[in-house]
């Protein structure tokens, strides 16, 4: 009658230092590849802030500029935001192990998806689908989760003034060095 | 009127997203594990690692709460306001079972602590998905079963039966098909299981800590614990001991231990109560995520109250039959076989047959008891008042729990030993079953002295 939990450590992308935890951009590029749950919103000083699922996301590794791909129909209030010179935010937690980043920037502008965008959403999506079935999601909730409109598909390219460390814990929000 | 797709986003599993504004614009996401619903515009959110959020919503109140519907993959956009902050009340003791529950399955629920629960008004809720949701099933109530769960636990008069009642109505009429009783040991320090349905073994005398698992922390908080899905919580969980162990403020230390499924994806536990007295923890488990709803887990609430009403009357209740007509045991005849040696460690009140150990604690204590006057006196027939009045045990005057470890007894030495047996003979007696002989050590002084007494025959 009696079990056992196993617990199995999870392996820590980023190295940890007493005060600055730092992740190398080829570090992040391989996470985000693994597929992200990624949340973007926008800042409003008195109002509330627009909120929208990325769908996916690819990092340029020689300038640190990330881009975030997302259905252009859920998110309208958040590329007003940005068009108007907004700020924004963008988490990425991995539906694995819940490592989080957070990243912010004040420079963030609506840009065209490239050609391979379209297959660049469907396998970071299939990465999150695959993730979130070991958890005991069902196909029905999760192909609804990941479905995507080719044709909707807007992208957001940010580039970061700073990040964090946002995985679950008593440091989370401590600051992350982005380095090359 | 919250809608029903949005109250099914607070089920949990895929995290939300709370995003707050400095008053200079710069945004902040924080994920939420835990949304709590406190009223129809209102919600409870735990308030876990928020320091930039605190200082967002210092300035602007003015919040979105972003929530994944765990059925169809609906996306929810909440604009919601602060409110202020509770360290205690239903909804603090709710978030913090719950997120407590999630870090005990990763080994550190004693290391978990909640700051406090940040409540906020919903001032608006947008779905905001791409794709249309998939139509919701109708969800049945469960008033129906309730009452004749209800009708068939206060119609009982045996103790037993209404623990393995409830369990088995769970079962019919909800579906729950593994379940466990467990109650509270007179030091209100540990839970032991009297009753089980649905496994393999039945579980009789496992034990759980007070405030250890889904279970120790229901009992400890006192509030119904439902957790929808494991598998993505103890991933959450395990990323947060994860944490603390990297940062050195956690050791790794031996991993929780509970009856139960090897991998259960839904959990709930529900205290039974009486008044203020705790009688114990209802624990239900599913191997399928979501399993149970929050009309399921209210019913469970309800039933769990009704079962300790129950007991509470049972355990008060008097003996029916006089103290006179005493069966003794029989002289050593055809049912002697191997003559086994029944070992007593009084320090932990400790029973072993031969070299295998059964039971310990109060229960232990009155089974060395029992057999010392059968050997001693050849008595095989007893009652509860007497066992309660006898200074060897040095039961407590109030909530003795002597039925329920009788109980325990009776079904340890059922699942473990087929020559030795406590049989229910009246409400408040009972008859011991001996058909072997036996000899009894104290081990902490010289042998007693050995018996050739078989079984009795009234």
């Amino acid at each position: 009658m009696h079990f056992m939990f196993a617990w199995r450590r999870v392996s820590y992308p980023w190295r940890m230092s007493p005060n600055l935890t730092s992740l190398r951009r080829t570090e992040l590029a391989a996470l985000i590849a693994e597929g992200m749950l990624i949340t973007l919103a926008t800042g409003q000083s008195d109002q509330y802030p627009a909120v929208a699922r990325g769908l996916a996301a690819r990092l340029d590794e020689t300038t640190g500029d990330i881009t975030f791909l997302l259905a252009r129909s859920t998110a309208w209030s958040l590329l007003a935001d940005l068009a108007s010179g907004a700020a924004l935010a963008a988490t990425l937690a991995h539906p694995r192990s819940h490592r989080a980043i957070q990243l912010k920037g004040r420079q963030a502008q609506e840009t065209l998806p490239e050609p391979t965008d379209t297959a660049l959403v469907m396998r970071q999506s299939e990465n999150v689908r695959l993730a979130l079935a070991a958890s005991g999601f069902d196909d029905t909730m999760l192909s609804a989760l990941t479905a995507f409109d080719p044709d909707d598909l807007s992208a957001i390219t940010l580039t970061v003034d700073t990040a964090y460390d946002q995985s679950p814990g008593l440091h989370a929000g401590r600051a992350l060095e982005l380095s090359a | 009127m919250m809608p029903n797709a949005l109250i099914n986003c607070l089920e949990g599993g895929i995290p939300a997203a709370l995003a707050t504004s400095s008053s200079n614009g710069l945004p902040n996401i924080a994920p939420v594990w835990q949304v709590h619903r406190v009223g129809e515009r209102r919600i409870a959110l735990a308030h876990q690692f928020f320091n930039k959020t605190s200082a967002n919503l210092a300035e602007n109140p003015r919040a979105t709460l972003l929530l994944t519907d765990p059925d169809t993959g609906a996306q929810w956009a909440l604009s919601v306001t602060y409110r202020s902050s509770e360290k205690e009340g239903p909804a603090f003791r709710t978030v913090q079972g719950r997120l407590a529950s999630i870090a005990a399955h990763a080994g550190m629920g004693s290391a978990y602590t909640l700051a406090s629960v940040d409540l906020y008004d919903i001032d608006d809720a947008v779905c905001c998905t791409a794709h249309q949701p998939a139509q919701q099933e109708t969800v049945p109530t469960h008033l129906q079963a309730v009452k004749t769960l209800s009708s068939q636990l206060s119609g009982s008069d045996d103790l037993a039966k209404a623990l393995d009642q409830t369990l088995m109505g769970l079962d019919r009429h909800f579906g729950m098909d593994h379940g466990l009783i467990l109650c509270m040991d007179e030091s209100s320090q540990w839970l032991y299981t009297v009753a089980s349905h649905g496994y393999d073994e039945a579980g009789a005398g496992s034990e759980v800590r007070m405030a250890e698992g889904i279970i120790g922390i229901a009992a400890q908080l006192r509030t119904p614990i439902r957790l929808s899905y494991l598998g993505a919580a103890r991933r959450y969980g395990q990323a947060m001991r994860a944490q603390a162990v990297s940062s050195g403020l956690l050791a790794i230390d031996t991993e929780i231990r509970q009856p139960g499924l090897p991998e259960p994806q839904c959990q709930m536990a529900v205290p039974i109560e009486a008044g203020d007295w705790l009688a114990g923890v209802l624990y239900v488990e599913s191997a399928r995520a979501k399993r149970y709803t929050q009309d399921e887990e209210d019913a469970l609430a309800i039933i769990a109250h009704q079962l300790g009403l129950a007991m509470r009357l049972l355990l008060q209740a008097p003996e029916v039959l006089p103290a006179a007509d005493r069966p003794q045991a029989e002289s050593a005849g055809a049912a002697q076989q191997m003559m086994v040696n029944v070992r007593y460690f009084a320090a932990t009140q400790s029973v072993f047959l031969d070299e295998d150990y059964l039971i310990k604690g109060v229960a232990g204590a009155i089974l060395w008891l029992l057999l010392k006057d059968y050997t001693q006196q050849g008595r095989v027939d007893f009652s509860n008042r007497e066992l309660r009045l006898d200074s060897r045990l040095k039961l407590p005057e109030i909530d003795d729990n002597l039925e329920t470890r009788l109980l325990l007894l009776e079904r340890r030495l059922a699942g473990h030993c087929d020559w030795l047996k406590l049989e229910k003979v009246a409400r408040g007696r009972f008859r011991l079953h001996v058909e072997r002989s036996i000899q009894l050590i104290d081990m902490e002084q010289a042998p007693l002295r050995v018996t050739t007494h078989a079984s009795v025959a009234p």
